[in-house]
């Protein structure tokens, strides 16, 4: 090759990269200081930029490397470390490719709810999806593979976050108020929200993201150790990670903690009546009162499935609250607000808690505007003149919004400033001064 | 469509890099085994990408599609015995039996084929991050979509792939050329009796 050519090469290859570094360090600075917005800084810096720098570096090392070769007296020795490099490369490779081919079925962990079809295809009916898979399929959830014929979940034992929060964090407002509570979760997610708050852990495949690997004998053990009264079952969908959730609650029932299921409510009939005596307390996202709102928004959802089951855990006394997201032109209409209040009344009743939250943008919905706070307000009024007695706004600093009152007397009950109770008026069994008994698990 | 779009292009950007080490291994011996011109050197690297292509291109159709009806086991076999045909193409080529003008039962046009047919069957081959991507494919469920996102996703690690090119300028060094065919014939082996070893653990 003509020094020329290579000489030119370092030459443009030097400027591009010193502008390329220039980019680097102005996207490094925007994720930090927010000067250019960071879902863009972030996708410069680490997607991106990369890319080229590597590039242009090999390029522009290329001349010195090839003057250096020339004067070096003994080429052999460098030519042995080449060979050494690429038989090196092969065996790295090799032995990669042989790790992964064992890990990948060791790691699995058997799945419930599925049914064997014809050639090793296998459906999977742990939730209304039902995904059918081919053998090396994934469910649309990210988390249940079929293996030769045979469903496992890829994500047993495999926490990708986990945090002790304050329980109104939940938000749960009628469960223990003022206590912290040990919250975990997997990766993947059945129903894929538009509006997911936590996408960079229920979006993805669990490889995708650095896992913890606990049994569900650590999970409980660290949940006495933190201190806290109960586990959480959050941040991704729990539904997802069935088996793993189903033993650690199995196992924190026999230590004397409770447990909680922060879901959207989409698991099929028999698996959440199987899980129901383990768990204490659900929170249903109850995100839109139509199919139309679910198709839009989700994956493939249906309204029906969620309104179900609600059902099955108001009736089976497992206490649970509900929170519906309001997004702005989305399903804040005063049509869409009263028919799902007017549901939430007419089937489960007025004792059940409704939280009205705040959209903030977010993921693929990062174009839309935060959710207004007249229009929560007015949510929750409309929702109290209809009959519901505890009526709630999340995500924003609201007292008013945020504080239980008992029914009769209007005195409140529980103040709180948003995670924090600021004043606690109920004895341990959830009497008012009154006498009003607030429904609810106080102990 | 922005899934179909983007995800292949930023997963293709963000794995490229393990990609082109992935196939280093045969391409590498392949541009340094013989002294050639810079254009040359550019034309094997092209064949080679376009050989990939056209494997990207067959299995996007293959796993978006047939996806759904096809076991691992016979997906396994055949990505072994590619491998296989892949490393025993490398050992020829690094023993120079492929020539153009006395080559061994083989025609003078297929000396010019070889980084092709390397390149077809590397990519139809199985490294992690395609495996990556043939899971997101098998998530589509639809024949265009899978050959889309294969083709995207081939784009964008095809940018790693261009700058191997410029090392041609060691095979004007005679030290590298010699060394080349060594590592050619060992990468060889070892792969071909690595795909030996899966081929019988699978049957």
């Amino acid at each position: 090759m003509s020094p020329k050519i290579l000489f030119k090469l370092c030459q443009i290859s030097g400027w591009v990269l010193l502008f390329l570094a220039i980019l680097f360090f102005i996207s490094g600075y925007g994720m930090t200081k927010q000067i250019i917005p960071l879902d863009l800084a972030t996708w410069l810096h680490n997607q991106i930029l990369p890319v080229p720098f590597l590039i242009f570096l090999f390029l522009h090392i290329l001349f010195p490397l090839r003057n250096f070769l020339r004067r070096f007296p003994f080429k052999i020795i460098l030519a042995v470390l080449f060979l050494i490099f690429i038989v090196g490369l092969a065996g790295f490779f090799i032995y990669r490719s042989e790790k992964t081919s064992k890990e990948s079925s060791k790691d699995f962990y058997p799945a419930k709810f599925y049914e064997a079809l014809d050639n090793k295809i296998v459906r999977c009916n742990l939730c209304p999806n039902r995904c059918v898979l081919s053998p090396g399929q994934i469910g649309l959830c990210k988390a249940r593979k079929n293996v030769d014929g045979k469903l496992y979940s890829m994500v047993y034992g495999k926490i990708a976050s986990q945090h002790l929060d304050p329980i109104e964090k939940k938000p749960l407002f009628h469960f223990l108020p003022g206590s912290l509570i040990y919250s975990i979760s997997t990766t993947g997610c059945n129903l894929q929200c538009k509006f997911c708050q936590n996408w960079q852990i229920s979006q993805v495949f669990p490889w995708e993201v650095e896992t913890k690997k606990m049994t569900p004998e650590e999970v409980v053990e660290e949940a006495i150790k933190s201190g806290a009264k109960a586990i959480a079952f959050t941040y991704n969908e729990p539904v997802i990670y069935y088996e793993y959730m189903y033993d650690i609650a199995k196992l924190a029932k026999e230590r004397g903690l409770k447990t909680v299921v922060v879901s959207s409510g989409y698991i099929n009939p028999e698996p959440l009546k199987e899980l129901l005596p383990y768990i204490d307390a659900f929170k249903i996202d109850f995100k839109g009162i139509s199919d139309k709102f679910y198709q839009k928004m989700t994956v493939s959802g249906k309204v029906e499935p969620v309104m179900e089951v609600m059902k099955i855990i108001k009736e089976s006394g497992v206490w649970l609250e509900i929170v519906n997201l309001v997004i702005p032109g989305e399903n804040d209409s005063d049509e869409d607000l009263k028919n799902l209040i007017l549901w939430v009344r007419d089937n489960l009743g007025t004792d059940v808690p409704l939280h009205f939250t705040r959209f903030h943008p977010d993921y693929k919905l990062s174009n839309l505007p935060p959710t207004p706070i007249e229009t929560l307000k007015k949510a929750r009024k409309m929702a109290m003149d209809l009959g519901l007695k505890y009526v709630y706004i999340g995500n924003v600093d609201d007292v008013e919004g945020s504080t239980t009152y008992c029914p009769e007397s209007k005195e409140p009950a529980i103040v709180r400033r948003g995670f924090f109770v600021l004043e606690n008026n109920l004895d341990g069994e959830g009497f008012c001064k009154s006498g009003e008994k607030i429904p609810g698990i106080w102990k | 469509m922005k899934e179909i779009i983007l995800q292949p292009i930023l997963l293709g950007l963000s794995s490229g890099i393990f990609c082109m080490s992935y196939c280093f291994p045969f391409l590498a011996p392949f541009v340094v085994l013989e002294e050639r011109k810079l254009k040359e050197d550019f034309k094997v690297v092209l064949k080679f990408i376009f050989g990939r292509f056209f494997g990207y291109l067959l299995f996007g159709a293959f796993f978006g599609y047939l996806g759904e009806k096809i076991t691992n086991k016979t997906v396994d076999l055949f990505f072994f015995f590619a491998l296989a045909g892949l490393s025993f193409l490398l050992i020829l080529y690094s023993f120079g039996l492929i020539r153009e003008k006395r080559g061994i039962c083989l025609s003078p046009k297929f000396k010019k084929t070889t980084p092709f047919l390397m390149g077809f069957l590397m990519g139809i081959n199985v490294c992690p991050p395609f495996l990556m991507a043939i899971n997101y494919a098998f998530l589509l469920h639809k024949f265009f979509e899978g050959i889309l996102f294969f083709l995207l996703f081939f784009l964008a690690t095809t940018t790693y792939f261009l700058p191997i090119a410029f090392l041609g300028f060691l095979n004007k060094i005679k030290e590298f050329r010699m060394v080349a065919k060594i590592s050619g014939i060992l990468v060889g082996l070892m792969f071909l009796f690595y795909s030996f070893y899966r081929i019988i653990k699978i049957i």
